[in-house]
């Protein structure tokens, strides 16, 4: 029977349809736009070239600022939730561990609650005075600890990296969980039986192991850091000043003062950065497996 | 099992309920009114209104409400789109509610309404555009105030300061005692710049027809010294202490536990804001006291006139229906009941009505010459993004001098007016 | 006796994680009980009067009914067009290996990296009579749900082995036949996992609705916390208890299902 009878290429057409209309076709119309002057103050649209592109590049400090931050966050929120996934990954994994799922469904609690909510709540939490976090801190004579965690420009960015964390990691460690469990035992036993230590084990069985699963999660975490909004907004709104302003929350401040272009603009540039920075790690793991 | 029995029970339980909720309010003709959390008044007097409309008429009025800090964007989307209620709830401050919903394209004029030529003229004025008006409006004029707590003072034998000297000494008084001088907010976004804004007499009296001038981009912000001044005492004092060591995580909200028990001496609040406090303070009975912004010298009340307004959708399928809501909120007998029932307002923009400002109150700004505030009265400023706000709050931080924060608002504005296609600026 | 301080540390390490974790969602839950006053500083302090009340507040003020209704038919209608949509999609895309399929398999899973361009989507969807519709909302929150399903329902199925699809061809079945008989009941597990992850996501959204969908007749339950947040005054225990209702159907579908979550994960990741 011909291949394309059995396997019809209809099934995949609902699928392709639905992603066209709603994801790609504005995606390809953003970026259309992106070389004209479309704001909410004029119906008539104008081909301006790169007039935006040049502005986002060239604008002084401002959207370079932006884009600085961006990969800021990505970066260290990347690297924390990766680390922290894993080691709480490695942890509830291990045999000496008690109620090791207990443990596993309290890491990924956090994904049950919305953004709005998380940010509303670690507000009150990091509130210098009455939050949380820092009496805390004071009943454990640590008040030297307690800062203005979202209202000073040292801690902003890595307080929202750290209430980030604190929802994504669970998220990480799952997916590490699947990995590690995929390891055969034998492995680990022939490693003991060698001498090997916990640290020795871990270098040259588990992580290498990994590195699939390690491509999953630094591809969605990275891809989640450049696009991030949401936290941002809810937490400091980009704030103190634009201490923490990303490229997402500097594109909703565009759509809000009604220059739809420079919006897109931002949008276009995020999307083929974003892209080409997956792609790029996809093939440079499948390497590196490959090379295993 | 059986828990999971129990749930999909319940579940479906809520799910027909929701679908009964719903089902029997679809019966008489209802007018959709879109608008934001914080426009509605929080004694409920404006649902008050509605439900006695709709035993009266049989409309039902269906009050969809949007979070603050989104509802002019979601307007704007639904607007573009064609989807906006068919009365919508607007923001409109002066000239920004072309931006806002371009009434001439958007809105029902209304000028033939019975009670268009009751509405007070300023007011009317706003709501007006390309000669037609637009929209109906009720709060009286807004005005900012120092509320201070009169003990705090007593204790300290301080009295309210008539310029700007004065001010910032009785700060450095309370600062070293211990007291936080005045309570802010800054992440907030917008609490912390309204000072300079609503100063904006001291702008007037320096420059002759200021706010001419800066609409038709024949002058820029950095050309008014007075404006840098304010900006310069704005950051001194954020980087005196003197708003406390919270300033920029505190919630505006709770300026009042803070003033109620003493640990904050002042805070700058809008007019029936004592009233607010107390209601849920009322041991505070007459010890509160107020006084002018002493911002730049300031010796004029900025003023308001149009906070928001009601406007009639276009495409509204009800449009008769809507004029005929108007009519009747617009009656004298329910502007009075707008104005009894409303806690936070002084008064209605209706000169019929008489205003209940406390006497004392209304004896203390008897005293001032009214000036419009800035927002008010020029173009491209007090975006609803706040983006001038965020860079005062650099300022505060001091990741930008006075000098160059003033320049970026010179160059936020410009960029407006080229964006808006404004003839002044693209010519 | 080393081994055994060891394994102590240990559990005392995974219990601070944990308790690191859980304590925002307990200061949460105390909150939601207390009055108005108390509950304006967060923290561990046991409520002096347990309101019950605030729930029943809650329910009323936030017309929690109605967006219980609505997120729930949000959620449900969505991830089910969802599954109708990926599942067969992805068996054909993980069956047929040629280049064709090849590209369009990373079209398709693009979208994981993708940004959605909000302001461009606005005019296709009014263009598509999408706007403001709940069908158009259903079918938004399935495509945003796409991408990632794709990628885990195909790394699934490179686990159920071709044999299976030929022994049935041999015994006469068509490919809808193939696919609904044999190939569905074996993909279970992964539509659960896609299931309650999407669920999960759909009503924990709020952009989306506020966005593309008019009338408070079709609000979804997450922005009901907006009605507690005024001006004036912020009802700390009241947003508490709110947050606490939405979030509860999705916790128990959660706790309930969670091991079908690493299952689905499983797959998807390891054989990517």
């Amino acid at each position: 029977m011909k291949r394309s009878k059995i396997y019809p290429g209809y099934f995949i057409l609902p699928a392709l349809l639905l992603i066209t209309a709603l994801y790609l076709l504005p995606s390809f119309l953003g970026i259309a736009y992106s070389f004209t002057d479309w704001s909410r103050y004029s119906s008539e649209l104008h081909f301006v070239g790169w007039k935006n592109y040049i502005k986002v590049f060239s604008g002084g400090e401002k959207y370079l600022g932006y884009i600085k931050n961006t990969i800021f966050f990505t970066l260290f929120s990347a690297i924390i939730k990766l680390a922290l996934g894993l080691a709480l990954a490695i942890l509830f994994t291990s045999s000496r561990i008690r109620l090791r799922n207990l443990h596993r469904t309290i890491a990924f609690a956090p994904q049950v609650f919305s953004v709005l909510i998380i940010g509303i709540t670690f507000k009150a939490m990091l509130h210098p005075s009455t939050g949380f976090i820092n009496t805390l801190l004071r009943n454990c004579h640590l008040s030297f600890l307690a800062h203005d965690w979202l209202g000073s420009i040292d801690t902003a960015f890595g307080s929202i990296i750290a209430v980030d964390a604190w929802r994504g990691a669970g998220y990480a460690m799952v997916i590490f969980i699947a990995g590690i469990q995929n390891i055969p035992l034998i492995y680990y036993e022939s490693a003991s039986i060698d001498g090997a230590g916990f640290w020795a084990k871990l270098l040259h069985i588990t992580i290498p192991s990994l590195l699939p699963t390690l491509t999953v999660n630094l591809v969605l975490s990275i891809t989640y850091g450049l696009r991030v909004f949401d936290i941002v907004y809810v937490l400091t709104n980009g704030g103190p000043g634009n201490a923490t302003d990303v490229i997402n929350t500097a594109t909703f401040m565009n759509f809000s003062k009604g220059n739809y272009a420079m919006g897109t603009t931002l949008s276009s540039i995020l999307a083929c950065v974003t892209v080409i920075i997956a792609l790029f790690i996809v093939r440079f793991m499948g390497k590196k497996e490959d090379n295993q | 099992m059986k828990f999971k029995k129990y749930t999909s029970v319940l579940l479906s339980l809520i799910f027909a309920a929701g679908m009964a909720q719903s089902a029997l309010a679809d019966d008489s003709i209802t007018l959709t009114l879109g608008c934001s959390q914080s426009q509605l008044p929080a004694s409920g007097i404006f649902e008050q209104l509605c439900e006695e409309y709709e035993e009266e008429s049989g409309v039902h009025i269906d009050i969809q409400v949007t979070p603050d800090d989104q509802w002019s964007d979601v307007l704007r989307t639904k607007l573009s789109v064609g989807e906006a209620p068919d009365i919508i709830w607007s923001d409109a401050d002066g000239l920004s509610i072309i931006d806002r919903i371009n009434p001439v394209e958007n809105c029902v004029p209304l000028d033939d309404a019975a009670w268009a030529d009751r509405l007070e003229e300023n007011v009317r004025n706003d709501l007006t555009v390309d000669g037609n008006l637009y929209g109906i409006s009720f709060k009286g004029p807004k005005f900012w105030l120092y509320y201070y707590n009169k003990d705090v003072f007593a204790q300290y034998n301080l009295t309210p300061p008539t310029n700007f000297e004065e001010f910032r000494a009785i700060c450095q008084t309370l600062y070293d005692n211990g007291v936080t001088p005045v309570y802010e907010a800054v992440q907030e976004g917008w609490h912390h710049g309204l000072m300079w804004y609503e100063v904006a007499g001291v702008y007037q009296k320096e420059v002759q027809d200021l706010y001419e001038k800066l609409n038709t981009n024949q002058i820029k912000v950095t050309d008014v010294k007075s404006m840098l001044t304010v900006l310069e005492q704005m950051q001194d004092f954020a980087q005196s202490g003197f708003y406390g060591p919270d300033y920029m995580s505190n919630s505006i909200t709770n300026d009042f536990g803070a003033i109620a028990d003493g640990s904050v001496a002042m805070t700058f609040e809008s007019n029936g804001w004592e009233q607010q406090l107390l209601d849920s303070y009322p041991e505070m009975e007459g010890k509160i006291g107020y006084f002018l912004l002493p911002w730049g010298d300031n010796d004029t009340l900025g003023i308001t006139p149009t906070q928001n307004g009601l406007f009639i959708n276009k495409n509204s399928e009800h449009i008769d229906e809507a004029k005929a809501f108007f009519d009747y909120l617009a009656s004298p007998e329910k502007l009075q009941e707008y104005l009894d029932g409303e806690t936070q307002i002084y008064s209605v923009c209706w000169p019929e009505i008489d205003s209940k400002y406390p006497e004392e109150l209304q004896d203390y700004i008897s005293n001032f010459d009214t000036s419009v505030v800035l927002q008010s009265g020029v173009k491209f400023v007090g975006g609803q993004c706040f983006e001038i706000e965020k860079l005062m709050a650099s300022m505060f931080l001091d990741q930008l001098t006075p000098e160059e924060c003033l320049q970026q608002i010179a160059d936020i504005m410009d960029e407006q007016g080229e964006l808006q296609q404004d003839p002044y600026w693209v010519g | 006796m080393k081994r055994k301080l060891q394994t102590i540390l240990q559990n005392l390490v995974a219990w601070i994680f944990s308790a690191i974790i859980v304590v925002p969602i307990i200061i949460i839950a105390l909150n939601s009980f207390k009055n108005v006053r108390e509950s304006n500083s967060m923290d561990f302090h046991l409520p002096s009067v347990w309101e019950f009340s605030n729930y029943l507040d809650v329910i009323k003020r936030g017309n929690l009914l109605i967006g219980f209704r609505n997120s729930f038919s949000y959620a449900l209608i969505s991830t089910l067009i969802l599954l109708a949509v990926t599942l067969p999609c992805a068996f054909v895309l993980q069956r047929r290996a040629s280049r064709l399929y090849r590209i369009l398999y990373y079209v398709l899973i693009i979208g994981i990296a993708l940004p959605l361009n909000n302001i461009a989507l606005m005019k296709v969807m009014v263009g598509l009579h999408l706007m403001n519709t709940r069908t158009g909302i259903y079918l938004l929150y399935a495509a945003i749900g796409l991408p990632l399903s794709v990628f885990i329902a195909h790394g699934f199925m490179s686990g159920i082995p071709r044999e299976l699809d030929e022994a049935a061809v041999i015994d006469g079945c068509s490919s809808g036949k193939l696919f609904l008989k044999v190939i569905l009941p074996l993909l279970k597990p992964v539509a659960s996992t896609l299931f309650i992850l999407n669920f999960l996501n759909t009503w924990n959204d709020f952009t989306m609705a506020i966005y593309f969908l008019n009338g408070s007749d079709k609000m979804p339950v997450t922005l009901s916390v907006y009605n507690f947040f005024g001006q004036y005054q912020k009802s700390w225990n009241l947003v508490c208890a709110d947050i606490m209702l939405t979030a509860l159907p999705v916790l128990l579908v959660y706790l309930f299902a969670q091991k079908y979550i690493i299952q689905g994960l499983t797959s998807g990741a390891v054989k990517g």
